[in-house]
Order: C-alpha cells, then structure tokens, then sequence
C-alpha cells in the first residue's frame, strides 16, 4: 500500500493505492490519524488505486471517522472501485460513510460545512 | 480438470504477501481469474484471524490447499491454533450508526458474503480447518 497526501482548500486528500489489509492497515490507521490530530479533521481518502479493503482496512476506515467526526470533520471516501464498493456495501459501510463518485465532488460536498 | 497446489508457511503477518500471491497465481494457472478477487480477501480475513487471534501468544504453520474442481475452487486453510468455531462469532449489526458501531468483527462476516461455501472442523487436540468454495462460472471459458 501506498499513500500520497496533498490539500485542497483545508481538505487533506489522501490517495491511496494497492491494498489495505491485516498488514498494512495499521500504517493507513496511524497516517491518517497524524493528519487528524494535526487538525486536519477533513479528508478525503481518494480509492482510485484501492484493489481491495479487508476488515482490518475498514476498521482503520471507521476509526477515522469517528476520530474526524467527534472533532467536527469527517473522511470521505471518493472514486471507490466496484470491487471495493461490493465490500463497503456487504459491511454496511455505504450507510454510514459518505461516499463519491470524484475526488471534486467530495471536496464540494465539504463547501459551506464548519470545519 | 482437477488440480491440487499446496503451500505452507509460519503464521506471521509479514507471510501475508506470499499467501495472496499463491492464491492469486494458483487462481491464473487452474483458469479461475474470476474468483481470484474474492477468494484473495476470504483467505486474507481467514489467515489474519489465525495469526492474530489463534497465534496470538506466539507462531504456528498455515497450510493452504488450493483444489479445482469442475465450476468451482476449494481453498482449505489449516492452523495448529486452539479451536475456534466461526459459526462461534458474532453477527455484527449493519445498521447501527456511525457512534455506536464496533471497530472490527466484520472478518467473518465478509467471508460468508464473499464466499458460496465456508465450512469449519476442529482437528483433534489442536487446531482448525477451513473450507472455503468459491463457483467459477466455465462457461466464460478457461482464461
């Protein structure tokens, strides 16, 4: 697995690529929550080059954001792979996390939202 | 058409990567390429609970056997780890918000939905076997 973070507007975007699974979930738990806790409450994980999520990686996915969120912000989740959308959909996640088609629409779906 | 590959290694995280590759090559040379995505995370849900749960206070062998048969793959995974039944684990709750949802207890529940079959014994003394089934569409051809 791979991460690759910039900022758009206050937003912290972090693309992910390869596989987030028992092995290297604690790492995109730990980078992820660095951000958070720098203040960067809003983010936007990019899944463009995410093959598969185990639930190792949605419980690295779901600490997040409630970390984010107790803190007024959220994690978004944009361009999701049908495979992986087939596994946010079988554990519920599609409910409860919000999900984009587009790294754009998530940012703007984040316009006009305290921070 | 039946083919039996096997591999074996310690039960260790860092032997993940070699565990997906033996499923995913075993996957491309028997012709399953369309099962290759699902069968890939059951196994690595299977393998990770083993590791961290059943080899929790130490290390112990995973041995995996990859069989294909006609319209379908059979993946068994054995540990030498205490028992534990899956059927044991509980069913998590889809719908509960985002506050109260528990972090983990999805493995199982994502294998189930992965997988057309998943089967579970208990060898004697020690140590679990687990099935898993996956159908391949043949009519798709051997790719």
């Amino acid at each position: 697995m791979e991460i690759y973070f910039s900022e758009r507007g206050g937003i912290a975007v972090a693309a992910i690529r390869g596989s987030v699974d028992g092995l290297t979930s604690g790492a995109l738990l730990d980078l992820l929550g660095e951000k958070v806790k720098a203040g960067h409450a809003r983010l936007i994980a990019d899944f463009a080059g995410v093959e598969y999520v185990s639930s190792a990686g949605l419980r690295a996915l779901l600490a997040t954001v409630k970390d984010a969120r107790h803190r007024g912000g959220d994690l978004r989740i944009a361009a999701v792979r049908p495979e992986v959308r087939r596994v946010l959909d079988l554990s519920g996640f599609t409910s409860i996390l919000k999900v984009f088609e587009t790294v754009a629409q998530a940012e703007t779906s984040f316009a006009g939202a305290p921070s | 058409m039946n083919e039996r590959i096997a591999y074996r290694c310690e039960g260790r995280l860092s032997e993940l990567p070699g565990i997906l590759r033996f499923v995913e090559d075993a996957c491309a040379r028997t012709g399953a390429a369309a099962a290759r995505g699902d069968l890939k995370h059951a196994v690595e849900e299977v393998c990770v609970n083993v590791i961290t749960h059943g080899y929790a206070d130490g290390t112990g062998p995973i041995e995996l056997t990859f069989d294909r048969r006609p319209g379908e793959v059979v993946v068994t995974i054995t540990d030498e780890a205490p028992h534990f039944d899956p059927a044991a684990a509980p069913t998590p709750d889809l719908e509960a918000d985002w506050e109260s949802r528990p972090l983990g207890g999805l493995g199982w529940h994502l294998v189930r939905g992965l997988m057309d079959r998943v089967e579970h014994r208990e060898n004697p003394g020690r140590g679990n076997v687990v099935t898993l089934g996956k159908r391949v569409d043949e009519s798709q051809g051997r790719d």
